[in-house]
């Protein structure tokens, strides 16, 4: 009986690795999972945003606006790491696109903001910039 | 009047110790999804939670009989052994993730090195537990979550419209898009779950056996659940309105710790802010060590071997290692990396799968008139219990799959 067990035995040695490797292999994404996507970097622009103009009214203590900062814009980009590996149709490369490049640009404010906490007038500048990269990113989800 | 400073500090320690990390981001994220349509969540939680509360506190003065002897004397040693391992192994890791969260409000209190606050908070709350008694761990922590207050006063100073929160206490079928649904399903099993967190009424029925509460407490103990449970939940309420108010007209869903907590201070001031990070960092520390400390209550229990705080040190050697090692192991796990809300995600929903085998077996000891004398559960007790218990099998059994078809509540 031996040969038996170690026949499925074997193959299944075999489909381990093969299927490890499939499922790392790039996944085709979906209209749905490039919105979901794109719902995210919206949802951190927009606190990107709206923690910006609280840091403004003076609201925020020096650590926490640094801290949460510093937090957001690890979110960011790991968010823009987990895009580089969103493998999408044709059609929705585009949008991807328009996704990752904002993502940077937002990551650059978040830094630009960090360094320039008592700077009412770089504050300011970097709610705009950061503004238009919602407004950027909230159109190519609705043109999907 | 000494009775009722007694009760009065047992509802302020209840109401204080309420909420964990899981409930703030969990709660906030869900009213940053779907306004106020998950209160019914939270209104069911709470029932839930003070019954079976009510139970385990009842079951211990009575029976002396806390949590893991009776799941092991009613489930048998194979099951109540897997049911041991399960709890604490979830225990653990909600355990790791209010360690991180604690490292991370005061990295944003203090702007420390948050892997030095990590190592140097751990070793200060084993030295906490350590040297107090257990009545000194419960004030402490239960007392300063009450700064925790200061979500629920932002959410009122943000004039939420209560006739629409109200409405949320009837549930909606979300049936606009099927991604959506699961997402409201996922949101609701999440609150839900975390409302009945098992460490709670681990520690919660423990403490009744430390504290040598008798069957003439038991006015006290149904007090301390009930009302101490209620305005805990309004604090969870309102972290669904600050969602709903400050979240989801920006489109923000709050996937870090630091969004939900800046949630507290948007509509005051900087005071707001430090006393949102106060009351946040009393709320995790204090389930952090609740989760420690019932790592040991349980294993205790369940083998038969001495437990408790107020004994001494060489008195109940295996509890002392276990509480200790359930730190040490906690903080290895934060170390290693693991994002604390990842943790809070998957334990919160594993904690749902591990439920019906901890809230069963105390609800059969609770009607068991042969044990519970006259101080049986009545009718009415009986009747709810089953009715929460057989949602609880239902949310434990929507739990996993929900948390793979939405991708761990990814809007």
């Amino acid at each position: 009986m031996r040969p038996h067990v170690h026949l499925p035995l074997t193959r299944l040695l075999v489909m381990i690795p093969f299927t490890f490797l499939l499922g790392c292999a790039k996944k085709v994404a979906s209209r749905q999972d490039v919105q979901s996507d794109l719902i995210q970097s919206i949802s951190l622009a927009s606190e990107a945003e709206t923690f910006t103009s609280y840091i403004r009214q003076g609201h925020s203590t020096y650590y926490f606006a640094s801290g949460h900062l510093h937090y957001l814009l690890n979110e960011v980009n790991r968010t823009t790491q987990e895009l580089s590996k969103t493998n999408p149709s044709p059609d929705l490369r585009n949008a991807l696109n328009i996704d990752g490049v904002q993502l940077k640009l937002l990551a650059a404010q978040i830094e630009r903001i960090n360094r320039n906490l008592q700077h009412a007038d770089v504050l300011a500048d970097s709610e705009q910039q950061i503004r238009e990269v919602r407004m950027t990113l909230v159109q190519a989800n609705s043109s999907l | 009047m000494k009775k009722l400073l007694g009760i009065t500090l047992g509802i302020m320690t209840a109401l204080g110790g309420f909420v964990d990390l899981g409930q703030i981001v969990f709660t906030t994220q869900a009213g940053s999804l779907f306004g106020y349509q998950l209160l019914w969540a939270i209104a069911l939680g709470t029932i839930a939670i003070i019954v079976y509360m009510e139970m385990c506190g009842r079951v211990a003065v009575v029976a002396h009989e806390p949590v893991f002897a009776v799941v092991r004397d009613r489930l048998g040693k194979r099951l109540g052994f897997a049911t041991l391992i399960a709890s604490n192994l979830l225990n653990l890791l909600t355990c790791a993730a209010e360690l991180g969260g604690i490292a991370i409000v005061i990295h944003l209190l203090t702007g420390w090195n948050e892997h030095l606050v990590l190592i140097g908070t751990t070793l200060i709350l084993i030295a906490f537990v350590f040297l107090c008694r257990f009545q000194w761990i419960e004030r402490v922590f239960g007392l300063s979550g009450l700064l925790m207050v200061v979500f629920a006063v932002s959410a009122v100073a943000l004039h939420p419209h209560w006739s629409n929160v109200v409405r949320g206490l009837i549930p909606t079928l979300e049936a606009a898009d099927s991604k959506r649904g699961l997402l409201y399903a996922y949101f609701g099993v999440g609150i839900f779950s975390a409302m009945l967190m098992e460490y709670e009424v681990h520690f919660y029925s423990s403490g009744a056996i430390e504290e040598d509460w008798k069957p003439e407490d038991l006015s006290e103990n149904f007090m301390v659940a009930s009302l101490g449970s209620v305005l805990g939940s309004l604090l969870t309420v309102g972290l669904l309105i600050l969602g709903a108010l400050i979240y989801l007209p920006r489109r923000i869903f709050p996937d870090l710790l630091s969004t939900a907590v800046f949630a507290a201070a948007f509509p005051l001031a900087q005071k707001a802010l430090v006393l949102a990070l106060l009351g946040t960092l009393a709320c995790i520390a204090g389930a952090a060590v609740e989760t420690a400390l019932s790592g040991g209550y349980n294993v205790c229990q369940f083998y038969d071997l001495p437990w408790g705080k107020n004994l001494a040190t060489r008195s109940a050697p295996a509890f002392t290692a276990i509480w200790i090692g359930m730190f040490a192991v906690a903080l290895i796990i934060v170390l290693a990396g693991v994002r604390p809300l990842q943790l809070v995600n998957f334990s919160i929903i594993f904690g749902m799968a591990v439920m019906p085998f901890t809230y069963y077996p105390i609800l059969r000891m609770a009607a068991d008139k042969n044990i519970m004398g006259k101080h049986v559960n009545t009718r009415l007790d009986t009747a709810l219990g089953v009715g929460l218990l057989v949602l609880i099998i239902l949310a434990a059994v929507a739990a996993f799959p929900l948390m793979v078809l939405t991708h761990a509540g990814r809007p």
